[in-house]
C-alpha cells in the first residue's frame, strides 16, 4: 500500500525566506487531496518542493513508501510520481498524440522509439480523459482547454503511483472540469495518490477525500473535508471574505458560498 | 516526414550536380578542378550546413527560444575577435591553427556566456541575456580591432565575417569532420531529452530529465558544432534559423525527425546558396555569408508575421 509522507517539508526559492513552511501530512494510496488557499498561499511551491525541483531550495522529510524522494534518481521518480504544472509550455508542431507520449520518457530510453505498448497507453489516456478525439490534431492549433486535457493525458501515461497537479481544472469547462474530477476519483479508487491544489472547490463535486488548507505558507488545516470545512471562520479569515462550504446534499459535491450563505 | 526526406534528398542531389558544374568553363572544366575546387567545396557546404542548422535546432529547444541560433551564445562574436587579432597580427599561422584558433574563440565565448548565466539560475532566459551581452562585448572589441586596422587588414577581417567557401583541397572539410562527428552523435542520442525540454524545465525534471546537465550537455554540443563550422567557414548565419524553422513546419516538431532533417536540409541551403553566390556576380563571386543574409532578412520577417513557433 502506498504512501506518500511529508514531514515538516519547507520550501522556498531562496535558501534563507521560504514560501512554505513546516507543512507535514501522511496521503495514503486511494486519496485525493485538494490543497486549498488564497493566492500566493504556497500551494504551487508545495508541489514543487515534493519534487524539489532546480532552483527549489527545500528542507524537511518527503518519502514515498518510506524512500526519501529526494534522494530518489530522477528516472526512478519519474516512474513514481508525475506532475503537471498549471501553465506548461505548448510544444509546436507536434500532434496530441506525440505529446501524451512525451509523458513514457521514463520508461524507456532517452533516443528508442516509442514502442507499439507506448502508444496503447497514450492512446487509452486521451481516452480517459475524453480527448481521443484530438489524438491528431497539433497542440499549438487547440484551445487552452483541449491543450489542458492532452497535458493531463501525458501525466495519465507516466503510469505512476502519485500524481501532482496544479490546478487540473483551470481552462475546462463546467462538463470536462466535472468529468476530470471523476477521473481522478476513479485513478484513487485504483490505488494512486493524488495531490492537486484548486481553486475551484465546487467544480470537484465531492472527488477529494482530504483537504489541505494552506495561508500564507503555513498549513492551517488537513484533514477530512468535513471537518475543514466545519469552520466558518477559518475559512472566512483565509480568505478575508465571510464564507461557507457546505455539500449540496448529503453524499453531494461541494458547494461554496462566498460572502456567506444566508 | 518521408516527403520531406524525399524533397531534401532531391534538392541535395540537385545541388551537388549543379554546384559540380558551376564555374568557369561549366562540365567541360578538368578534373583536377572537380575534385580538388569544387568537390571539396560541395563538402564543406554540406559539412557546415548541417553543424550550423543542428546547432540552432538543439539551442531553440534548450533555450526554449525560436529565434534562438549559434550565435545566441555570443559564438559568432568570439570567433571574430579571434580571428580580427590574428588578422591585425600579421603573423602567418598553418592554416590548421587559423580555423582552430576561430573555433577556440568561438567555444570561450560559449564558455563565458554559461558562467555569466550561472550568476542567475543558469535557465533559458539567463543565459539568452549572458549570451546577448556576450555579443556586445565581442561586437565592441572586434569594432576596436578594426579601428585599430590599417585598410588592407580591415578589409580582411570584414571579408572573413562574411563567410567564404573557396577552399582548394580538402584541409577545411578535414578541420571540420571531427567536430561535426562530435556534434552530430550526441545530439543524435539526445532528441529524446531535446523533446522533453519543449515541455518546459519542470515537466521536464519531472519526467525524470536532468535539465542543469543535459543543458550543459546540450550547449557544449551546440558550441562544438557551431564552432568548428565557424573556423572552418566564417561567422555565416541564418542557417541555424532557416532550417530548423522550415523544417518544422514541413515535417512537425518532434526532434527525433527534426534534427535529421535539419542536418540534411543545412547541407541543402549552404549548397544552394554556394551555387547562388557563384553564378550571381559571375565571374566573381559574392560571399556565402552575403546570400545567407539576403535569405534570412526576409525570412525573419516572415516569422513577425507568422508568429515563430517552438
Amino acid at each position: 500500500m502506498s504512501e506518500l509522507t511529508v514531514k515538516d517539508l519547507s520550501v522556498g526559492y531562496t535558501a534563507d525566506s521560504p514560501a512554505v513552511s513546516g507543512i507535514s501530512m501522511e496521503i495514503a494510496e486511494g486519496s485525493v487531496t485538494a490543497v486549498i488557499g488564497p493566492n500566493g498561499s504556497g500551494k504551487s511551491t508545495l508541489l514543487k518542493g515534493i519534487l524539489c525541483f532546480p532552483g527549489i531550495h527545500s528542507s524537511g522529510l518527503v518519502t514515498l513508501d518510506s524512500v526519501d524522494v529526494h534522494s530518489m534518481k530522477r528516472t526512478q521518480r519519474a516512474r513514481r510520481i508525475a506532475y503537471l504544472p498549471q501553465h506548461p509550455p505548448v510544444p509546436a508542431g507536434l500532434t496530441a498524440i506525440e505529446t501524451v507520449l512525451l509523458g513514457r520518457f521514463p520508461h524507456r530510453s532517452a533516443w528508442s522509439n516509442d514502442s507499439g505498448k507506448d502508444i496503447e497507453i497514450a492512446l487509452e489516456a486521451l481516452e480517459m480523459v475524453g480527448a481521443g478525439h484530438l489524438s491528431q490534431k497539433f497542440t499549438d492549433e487547440m484551445s487552452g482547454g483541449e491543450s489542458r486535457l492532452v497535458n493531463l493525458a501525458a501525466v495519465l501515461s507516466q503510469k505512476t503511483d502519485v500524481i501532482l497537479l496544479d490546478e487540473p481544472g483551470s481552462s475546462l469547462d463546467y462538463g470536462h472540469a466535472a468529468q476530470l474530477w471523476k477521473l481522478l476519483s476513479d485513478l484513487a479508487a485504483r490505488g494512486i495518490i493524488i495531490l492537486a491544489t484548486t481553486h475551484r472547490i465546487e467544480m470537484s463535486g465531492n472527488a477529494f477525500n482530504k483537504v489541505l488548507l494552506l495561508s500564507e505558507g503555513r498549513s492551517l488545516a488537513f484533514g477530512e473535508p468535513e471537518e475543514v470545512f466545519s469552520s466558518g471562520d477559518l475559512l472566512s479569515a483565509v480568505y478575508n471574505t465571510p464564507m461557507e462550504v457546505k455539500r449540496s446534499s448529503p453524499d453531494g459535491g461541494w458547494i461554496v458560498f462566498p460572502g456567506g450563505s444566508s | 516526414m518521408k516527403r520531406t526526406l524525399e524533397v531534401l534528398l532531391l534538392l541535395a542531389v540537385l545541388g551537388i550536380a549543379v554546384s559540380l558544374v558551376t564555374g568557369p568553363l561549366g562540365w567541360r572544366a578538368p578534373s583536377r578542378v572537380i575534385m580538388y575546387l569544387r568537390l571539396p567545396r560541395i563538402l564543406l557546404a554540406i559539412t557546415a550546413g548541417a553543424s550550423l542548422a543542428v546547432s540552432g535546432c538543439i539551442l531553440q529547444a534548450v533555450l526554449r527560444n525560436p529565434l534562438a541560433t549559434p550565435y545566441t551564445l555570443g559564438i559568432s562574436a568570439g570567433a571574430g575577435v579571434t580571428a580580427g587579432f590574428i588578422i591585425l597580427s600579421g603573423v602567418t599561422l598553418p592554416v590548421f591553427i587559423v580555423y582552430l584558433s576561430g573555433t577556440a574563440g568561438a567555444l570561450a565565448a560559449a564558455t563565458l556566456t554559461w558562467f555569466l548565466a550561472s550568476r542567475g539560475s543558469r535557465d533559458h532566459s539567463s543565459l539568452i541575456l549572458a549570451g546577448v551581452t556576450v555579443n556586445l562585448l565581442g561586437a565592441s572589441v572586434l569594432l576596436l580591432i578594426e579601428y585599430m586596422s590599417p585598410a588592407s587588414r580591415l578589409v580582411e577581417i570584414i571579408r572573413w565575417m562574411m563567410g567564404d567557401l573557396a577552399v582548394a583541397g580538402y584541409t577545411r572539410v578535414l578541420f571540420l569532420v571531427p567536430f561535426l562527428v562530435a556534434g552530430m552523435i550526441p545530439a543524435l542520442m539526445k532528441t529524446g531529452t531535446l523533446n522533453q525540454f519543449l515541455t518546459g524545465t519542470e515537466v521536464a525534471e519531472s519526467r525524470g530529465v536532468n535539465t542543469v546537465r543535459e543543458r550543459l550537455f546540450l550547449l557544449i554540443t551546440a558550441a562544438v558544432l557551431a564552432g568548428g563550422a565557424v573556423g572552418a567557414v566564417g561567422p555565416v548565419g541564418f542557417v541555424g534559423l532557416i532550417v530548423p524553422h522550415t523544417v518544422r513546419r514541413l515535417a512537425g516538431g518532434d526532434y527525433r525527425r527534426l534534427l535529421p532533417l535539419s542536418a540534411l536540409g543545412g547541407a541543402v541551403l549552404m549548397i544552394w546558396a554556394d551555387i547562388f553566390s557563384r553564378v550571381i556576380v559571375t565571374p566573381a563571386e559574392l560571399p556565402i555569408g552575403v546570400i545567407l543574409s539576403l535569405l534570412g532578412g526576409p525570412f525573419f520577417l516572415y516569422l513577425l508575421v507568422k508568429k515563430p513557433t517552438l
